[in-house]
């Protein structure tokens, strides 16, 4: 991977999904300490960021099973490379674990459930008297 | 009139085309490295990685000691960052004819060399913009008065080490352009302060006051993804012992340029590099800021 360092091109960026689910590109280069590394021939997140929830897009994919929706992303990543395509991939082809993070954290408390709507279900009526 | 005597005439004369003396430089974004950034060399000591630890935040407990009690001992840890070296450079050979005809001495590749190397360090450092864990995502909205105070108060909220240090916004093209939509906007009240004039007048690369923010605009910001920037809240500087940079940069080795000439071949080989690495030294002191690239 000497290319990761050749001053003639820009290191390669890598999809990461946060803790919140938003979808972030990553540049990677031996040298650049961000939150993901390249090491033993593939890319990884760092333990700290690990932490924190962060992981590969690819490997929320693979989690599912779902080769070809990362060969989907990636087939987009490329053709938006080439300015063939308008930005945006399609919530429908992104994995379910990564949906389900957005809908865990809204980006504004308009989103959010009330306390009221999660109990309401739950808690047992008042016993008449 | 016949028999002028024409550029025609005078074929064989004719200088068909001169260069000035002076080739303009290439273009490139802005290298702001040096201005958002510690720089911490261990050219003298060197090791594969620098790491750079730090204390815990670790509290008082809650309550009172009971006349009788002992102290509950409270455990002081520290974390780390590090920063792993890498070799950068780029190598050009120059043929001696094209050396001679077309007047080119290896000093103005050197410059262009070192140009180039400053811009590269500058885009690994930006880099580190979206390894931030704290972020303020406006992604898919552009940047207004509203969420700039949104953002420096989530900021602030990280309590950041400020206290003798710059405050710093480095901004996109595209975050730049608008906040300068939102202060002029903002009629009358902004600019009767002062606040957002310097802002105003701004180019790529420059730097101005903004509430107390230094900001600087950069090409070099990167892309969170496809339609949206990384724009970063930063502290930098020293005081004294106190190191608030938010990014920080180990130098292996400076940028160094060596000659390497080829007899054989009547060529030689100019080579520029440097070791080094970047990484973020403190995630409580950096905040992402996303916003939408286009207007």
């Amino acid at each position: 991977m000497a290319e990761l360092r050749d001053a003639r091109v820009n290191p390669p960026t890598v999809p990461v999904v946060t803790e919140t689910g938003a979808i972030k590109d990553i540049t990677v280069g031996k040298g650049i300490g961000g939150a993901v590394v390249f090491s033993g021939g593939k890319f990884r997140v760092g333990e700290a960021w690990k932490d924190k929830g962060w992981k590969l897009l690819r490997d929320h994919y693979l989690d599912e099973s779902d080769g070809p929706g990362w060969q989907r992303y990636e087939q987009y990543r490329d053709a938006l490379a080439k300015g063939q395509v308008a930005p945006g991939f399609p919530d429908k082809f992104l994995p379910k674990s990564v949906l389900k993070l957005r809908q865990q954290n809204p980006k504004d408390d308009a989103a959010k459930p009330k306390f009221e709507d999660l109990v309401a279900d739950k808690t047992p009526a008042p016993k008449g008297k | 009139m016949a028999n002028e005597t024409t550029l025609t005439s005078l074929a064989e004369l004719v200088t068909p085309e001169r260069l000035t003396q002076i080739i303009l430089e290439e273009h490139r974004p802005a290298s702001v490295f040096d201005l958002v950034s510690w720089r911490i060399d261990v050219s003298a000591n060197p090791a594969t990685t620098i790491v750079i630890p730090r204390w815990d935040k670790s509290d008082v407990p809650a309550g009172t000691k009971a006349e009788t009690d002992e102290f509950t001992n409270v455990e002081a840890t520290t974390s780390e960052s590090t920063i792993t070296a890498g070799v950068v450079g780029l190598s050009r050979e120059l043929t001696d004819p094209a050396a001679q005809d077309a007047g080119v001495r290896a000093e103005q590749l050197i410059r262009m060399n070192l140009r180039g190397m400053a811009e590269r360090l500058t885009s690994d450092l930006l880099a580190l913009h979206t390894s931030a864990t704290n972020a303020s995502d406006f992604n898919g909205t552009n940047l207004d008065l509203d969420k700039w105070g949104t953002a420096t108060a989530a900021f602030h909220a990280q309590y950041p080490h400020m206290a003798g240090m710059a405050r710093v916004a480095v901004l996109s093209t595209n975050a730049v352009r608008d906040l300068k939509k939102a202060i002029r906007n903002a009629g009358g009240a902004i600019e009767s302060t002062g606040r957002g004039l310097g802002l105003l007048s701004n180019v790529e690369g420059g730097i101005f006051m903004f509430e107390g923010y230094t900001v600087i605009e950069s090409g070099l910001v990167p892309q969170f993804d496809a339609t949206n920037d990384s724009n970063a809240l930063m502290v930098v500087g020293t005081d004294g012992d106190r190191v608030g940079s938010a990014l920080a940069r180990g130098i292996w080795w400076d940028v160094k340029h060596e000659l390497d000439r080829h007899p054989k071949k009547q060529t030689t080989d100019i080579v520029t590099s440097a070791r080094y690495g970047v990484a973020i030294s403190d995630q409580s002191n950096l905040r992402e800021l996303i916003t939408k690239k286009a207007a």
